[in-house]
């Protein structure tokens, strides 16, 4: 499905600004863990950059949704819960046996979710803006409002921690030392 | 728990996963259409973002730069540059910084997933057990710029001395055999299973 261009006649590249928001969404997917939620924040967050006219950048996109993501956490007064599959429901099926393409994609995708939610909320922030949105330590610290130690730090715990729970046998081979 | 088949997805260093994870997490289309369109007309993104070079890291190059260009002239060649005292140095070099293996194992069969990365899996030489030499585990490492094994092994005193393995391309295929100190630190280089090996310990 795609829009108008006629919509956005500004754009020389509609797609960059739809990679802008599919950044977003990952952005806001990182900070609720949950997709029906991110769906929202993103949207309030792009109304909102709108309004203010700001440019569309990245970093003041990011900002927008975190603010969006920081009032929706106020609104409801509770952690965003969990949803979707079951973590390891998958996992099972696939230790059964069916270790077809598709079902292992599932099972990983499953499995690094899970992971990457047993982070804290900033050690997994961390880890999008650095390695999946590719900014250095030093930017990630600039948009997070925090030491470019703390970032390191944070990036540290967290590789531990996605290895303990995503590389096979790693905790035995810890325990083992 | 067995080791993962070499085509499982559990493979990989786990930053790739995490990308690959959110590589498949999109937004919806309805959605994304739904969102473009509640943007007034003639919004429009900035392009991606590239990194600029600001005046401060400007300075921040070029006082490396004259760094580097000094380093190089402390270490223009010597008398001995020959790839066996080159090798002997990195090795010294590498061994005296004590980098915690990356990868702990006990026998060398454990250290089989190193293969996809070195062309080889680190083997255990024939004198190892007989000095006394125990695994603690390995890490990736160059020598040479060619890639290698850096193998953490401890002797009975629990003393760590480091073995190093790498496949010789041509200049490290012309290594000398031999036993050499070098600031402080005992090398030995030797050929075996195909591998050029050199066995570091603190004096």
């Amino acid at each position: 499905m795609t829009v108008d261009r006629g919509v956005h006649p500004g754009f020389s590249d509609d797609h960059v600004l739809r990679d802008l928001l599919q950044s977003g969404y990952r952005y806001a997917l990182t900070l609720t863990r949950d997709e029906p939620q991110a769906e929202d924040v993103l949207h309030e967050a792009c109304l909102s950059l709108s309004r203010s006219g700001g440019t569309w950048e990245r970093r003041l996109l990011f900002r927008a949704i975190k603010h969006r993501y920081i009032d929706a956490y106020r609104r409801d007064q509770r952690r965003p819960d969990e949803v979707g599959v079951e973590p390891g429901v998958l996992a099972a099926v696939a230790g059964s046996g069916a270790q077809d393409g598709v079902l292992a994609k599932l099972v990983q995708a499953d499995t690094v979710r899970d992971a990457l939610h047993s982070l804290s909320d900033d050690e997994r922030e961390a880890v999008y803006l650095a390695w999946v949105e590719g900014y250095t330590a030093r930017e990630t610290a600039r948009q997070l409002d925090r030491p470019r130690g703390t970032i390191l730090s944070l990036l540290h715990r967290a590789r531990q921690k996605l290895r303990d729970r995503l590389e096979p046998g790693s905790l035995r081979k810890k325990a083992q030392r | 728990m067995n080791p993962s088949p070499p085509d499982s997805p559990m493979r990989g260093d786990v930053q790739e996963q995490v990308r690959a994870y959110y590589a498949g997490q999109t937004l919806r289309p309805e959605k994304l259409d739904a969102v473009l369109a509640d943007l007034p007309s003639g919004t429009a993104a900035l392009a991606p973002r590239r990194r600029t070079f600001s005046s401060a890291w400007a300075v921040a190059a070029s006082v490396a730069l004259v760094l580097v260009v000094g380093g190089l002239w402390t270490l223009r060649p010597s008398a001995d540059a020959s790839p066996t005292s080159l090798v002997a140095r990195e090795i010294a070099l590498n061994h005296t910084k004590a980098l915690t293996p990356d990868h702990p194992a006990e026998r060398f069969e454990q250290l089989a997933s190193m293969r996809d990365k070195l062309g080889f899996a680190p083997v255990e030489p024939a004198g190892l057990a007989e000095r006394g030499l125990r695994l603690a585990g390995a890490r990736y490492c160059s020598v040479q710029g060619c890639m290698a094994a850096q193998v953490s092994v401890v002797d009975e005193r629990g003393e760590a001395w480091t073995l190093y393995q790498v496949r010789p391309d041509e200049r490290l295929a012309t290594l000398d055999e031999v036993s050499i100190a070098v600031d402080g630190v005992d090398v030995e280089l030797w050929r075996e299973a195909g591998l050029v090996m050199g066995l570091a310990r603190t004096r």
